[in-house]
């Protein structure tokens, strides 16, 4: 259990403790052996010090007498070396989108009240690397929007959760959506090929591009994408500016906006929009051999992470 | 069309105007923030796509509340137009069914036409407008009562025939007036060529419309056609009158037939309006039916043909009993084929066997001494309690009006002989009067199974009839209508409409009646006499019952119904009624109809409108 640090930090109200405890009996599933860079408690494709026989090499002098197959050497009078396979740890990488669309909820007033996107997403991204964490895997979050981003220290240990919590929670959204932008300085910045979990709305018109960034990125992903509930299905009615909240106040240009009048025609219009979007979205996950999980704002984290993320085999 | 209030369509510009600024002005939209912008405006583009279709949806909206601004302000401005509808709440249609009305100068016959125009009529009655249909044909009918129901009016107009009987407007027209009485504000409309004579008696306080069907007067009428023998001989010397009533010049056929034989021929030229006269002598074998018939262009074929009985030729046994009038006597004895026996005086005894064996028994100022049952009876001055009784005398009397289509006034002018005194006659049963002098009864005739008479109320020394070249016309025809009593007389001749009496052999109660058309009907006696009141149609009839048989004929033979000459004006009573060629127009309304389709619009309006958002 997470014990609260002597200053209550921000990560305070992210997960409940509850659901910590639930989170320390799962694990993150890897679909394929990827290279660690200490030891840990996963697989490795190379050949190392663990108790499981991998496989017999010639000896060669200056190698660990230890290891060497007496019985072999009974039976074939040559010298073989036993080999075991290593167990690596896992980096895993949450890359939030932290643009200002990700700061839209519902009001606390409306009966469908949720969080904001980002604030959906720092829960879900806490709640992946305390799996992560808990299962001895490194862990490292980025947070991206528009050109600028933060990235955290690489965490491992379960008692580096509270630091991890405290920097998601500290994360504020601003600025324009930069996801192609991000995923290129994931690829730099990260320090091995690992599991990289995208949460994002993914509204923009780079998403695609942003997701062959990915694929050819070293490692797995799964896409978290996430929306309100309003966007889902608008409420709103009546003739209308719609304003992009990522483009106002700037300077160079004029916030991009969208006259419309909100009408069952034009609310047609957008939901057969919407699922064509999520649809796409889907099927490039899916052609990418990326994981991909929709979920809406006001459904708990909890049964996201717990339930969803484990029909798809990311935690088993 | 016209309008009550047209100032009020000069609103319609500002209106208008103040619609299309509003359109014009850019639409206030609410900002409203949203995450982004990006599925939008992918949902946008495809309504962007339609662009020119949401232009003209958005003109669409425009349009329609102009259209709605138009209708109302229209409405405003009071339109009207002028329609041919009913004027009153109630109306009565008399439908004339006279012969006349059989002419073919209108689309179809003149009766074709007047119905077409009843159902107009009928078709413009407001919703709670009531109308009556009266036909007027032999007789005046009521068709339909008043009722508000337009199929029923209709249906009744539609089943209206057309009859080959002369005009019987008086009766319509007084039935016309006795049922407006009731209801105040009647319209009348009157739909008929005017082929008849003015009525001055009528007077209404009813608007009455006269509509006029009809166009020409292109017609020839057979008007007389007469056959008689001769004493001695077997040949009959027949009288053929023809007239040209159109304007131009005719050329006709006249073909006599006996019994459906031809025995003579003629081709006419008539001039326009030309009356002209034949005569033919005939040797003919037998008696029968004769007939003659005119082949010639015109618009009414039903008086294109004339009827008469060839009789054979044998002198009337007429017993005069008079005190002595120099006068009677002298024409009795030019009458042809009268055989003449005079009494001063005659007993009962004598009466009755005079009844029994003269053709006719003429009382000249000698009351009989008994009644007959049956025979042929003149009285002259003198009463005869089962025909007629003579009453208060008459001051300065004269005559005014007559049966002149009775067989017996034929071709007599009554009205002008002066009468020093008469007496008011008092029918008796079964008995009918045949001229008045104002409403008092002077010349009397009764016609019952086995008994003819005729009554004079007055003295013929007491006037200047026996002076008149009428006298022998009506003693020749007075005794000639005696001698062929009801009982007797086999053949008989008519007009259309005529009732017909024949009396019924003793045991026989049912006949059959052959009509011109071929087909046949059965026919009841009652009172021991046969009825025949429908023969309405012109051709030869016969009826047969038991051993005994009788024929008739029925032609039109009338100057009034042959003058097809379509009527300007009609005169009823001091009103001279100007003929139209539709009911009267009236102020139709239209703003009704423009509120409604401006509610239509704006319904459609609203609906574009919500189908749109």
């Amino acid at each position: 259990m997470i014990e609260s640090s002597s200053q209550p930090g921000r990560h305070d109200h992210l997960l409940s403790p509850q659901f910590l405890r639930k989170l320390e009996q799962a694990a993150i599933a890897s679909k394929h052996i990827l290279v660690g860079r200490t030891k840990g408690e996963r697989r490795s494709a190379r050949r190392g010090s663990s108790v499981e026989f991998a496989d017999f090499r010639a000896y060669n002098p200056g190698d660990d007498l230890r290891y060497l197959d007496w019985n072999a050497f009974a039976r074939l009078q040559r010298l073989f070396l036993k080999l075991f396979i290593e167990e690596e740890d896992l980096h895993v990488y949450m890359l939030i989108d932290a643009s200002r669309s990700m700061d839209f909820g519902s009001p606390p007033h409306d009966r469908r009240a949720s969080p904001s996107k980002l604030r959906w997403g720092q829960q879900a991204a806490a709640a992946l690397s305390y799996i992560a964490l808990c299962g001895g895997d490194r862990v490292q979050a980025f947070a991206h929007s528009g050109a600028d981003g933060a990235s955290s220290r690489l965490f491992r240990g379960r008692g580096a959760a509270p630091e991890l919590f405290d920097w998601l929670a500290g994360q504020g959204a601003a600025g324009e959506t930069g996801l192609v932008q991000a995923v290129r300085w994931l690829r730099a910045a990260a320090p091995a090929p690992g599991l990289t979990f995208l949460i994002s709305d993914l509204l923009t018109p780079e998403w695609e591009t942003a997701l062959s960034q990915l694929a050819v990125t070293k490692g797995e992903a799964c896409v978290l994408h996430v929306l309100t509930p309003d966007e889902f299905s608008p409420g709103a009615r009546g003739d209308l500016r719609l304003i992009d909240s990522e483009t106002i106040g700037q300077e160079q240009a004029p916030a991009q906006q969208c006259e419309v009048t909100m009408g069952a025609s034009l609310l047609r219009r957008y939901t057969q929009e919407r699922d064509r979007f999520l649809a796409d979205v889907r099927a490039t996950c899916n052609r990418y051999g990326f994981s991909y999980l929709f979920s809406l704002t006001d459904q708990p984290v909890e049964d996201v992470i717990l339930k969803s993320l484990r029909k798809l085999q990311v935690i088993r | 069309m016209q309008w009550l209030a047209p100032l009020a369509l000069i609103a319609f510009a500002p209106l208008a105007a103040a619609i299309v600024v509003l359109y014009l002005l850019k639409l206030r939209r609410r900002d409203f923030v949203v995450p982004s912008v990006f599925l939008w405006r992918r949902a946008v583009q495809d309504v962007q796509a339609n662009a020119p279709f949401q232009k003209l949806r958005a003109n669409l909206l425009l349009l329609l509340q102009l259209l709605a601004l138009a209708c109302l302000v229209a409405g405003l401005a009071g339109p009207y137009v002028m329609a041919r509808r009913l004027g009153g709440k109630s109306s009565i249609i008399v439908l004339d069914a006279s012969g006349s009305m059989k002419a073919t100068d209108a689309n179809g016959t003149r009766f074709e036409e007047g119905k077409r125009l009843a159902e107009q009529i009928v078709n413009g009655m407001g919703r709670r407008d009531e109308a009556a249909v009266l036909v007027c044909g032999d007789h005046a009918e009521t068709a339909v009562s008043f009722s508000g129901d337009r199929g029923r009016l209709i249906a009744a107009i539609r089943e209206a025939e057309a009859t080959d009987c002369a005009t019987d407007v008086r009766d319509g027209l007084l039935l016309a007036f006795s049922l407006a009485a009731k209801r105040p504000q009647t319209q009348i409309y009157l739909v008929s060529d005017g082929a008849f004579a003015p009525l001055p008696e009528i007077a209404s306080s009813a608007e009455v419309h006269f509509l006029r069907v009809g166009r020409g007067n292109n017609n020839v009428a057979l008007l007389a056609f007469e056959a008689a023998g001769q004493h001695g001989k077997s040949a009959q010397q027949l009288f053929v009158r023809l007239r040209n009533y159109s304007a131009e010049r005719k050329r006709c056929v006249l073909s006599i037939s006996h019994e459906d034989d031809l025995v003579r021929a003629a081709e006419l030229d008539l001039a326009p309006g030309e009356s002209h006269s034949e005569t033919y002598e005939l040797a003919l074998a037998k008696p029968g039916l004769l007939k003659a018939e005119i082949e010639v262009d015109d618009d009414l074929a039903s008086d294109n043909v004339c009827y008469t009985f060839a009789q054979p030729s044998s002198a009337l046994k007429v017993l005069l009993v008079s005190p002595g009038n120099l006068f009677l006597e002298q024409a009795l004895l030019v009458t042809p084929e009268v055989q003449v026996f005079k009494v001063a005086t005659l007993s009962a005894r004598e009466a009755a066997a005079a009844y029994r064996d003269y053709d006719a028994v003429i009382f000249d100022r000698v009351a009989p001494a008994v009644a007959p049952e049956t025979g042929a009876v003149m009285l002259i001055g003198a009463s005869l309690a089962n025909v007629a009784a003579l009453g208060t005398e008459i001051t300065a009397p004269t005559i005014t009006s007559w049966e002149d289509r009775h067989p017996a006034l034929r071709y007599v002018n009554l009205g002008a002989i002066q009468l020093a005194k008469a007496r008011r006659l008092t029918p008796g049963p079964g008995a009918v009067v045949l001229a008045r002098v104002n409403e008092a009864p002077v010349i009397v005739a009764r016609d019952t199974p086995g008994l003819r008479a005729v009554a004079f109320g007055w003295d013929f020394l007491d006037s200047d009839l026996p002076l008149r070249v009428s006298f022998p016309v009506l003693l020749s025809n007075t005794i000639q209508w005696l001698a062929q009593s009801a009982g007797g007389a086999t053949t008989r001749r008519a007009r259309p409409g005529d009732i017909l009496r024949f009396g019924a052999p003793p045991g026989v109660d049912s006949g059959i009646v052959r009509l011109p058309s071929g087909q046949c009907a059965r026919v009841s006696a009652a009172d021991s006499a046969f009825t025949i009141a429908n023969s309405t149609e012109v051709g030869p009839y016969s009826l047969r019952a038991g051993d005994r048989s009788w024929r008739w004929a029925v032609d039109l033979r009338s100057e009034a119904e042959s003058n097809i000459k379509p009527a300007d004006e009609v005169k009823l009573g001091h009103r001279e009624v100007k003929a139209g060629t539709g009911p009267p127009k009236v102020e139709q309304h239209l703003w009704p109809m423009l509120v409604g389709i401006a509610l239509l619009v704006l319904f459609a309006e609203w609906h574009v409108y919500h189908r749109r958002y």
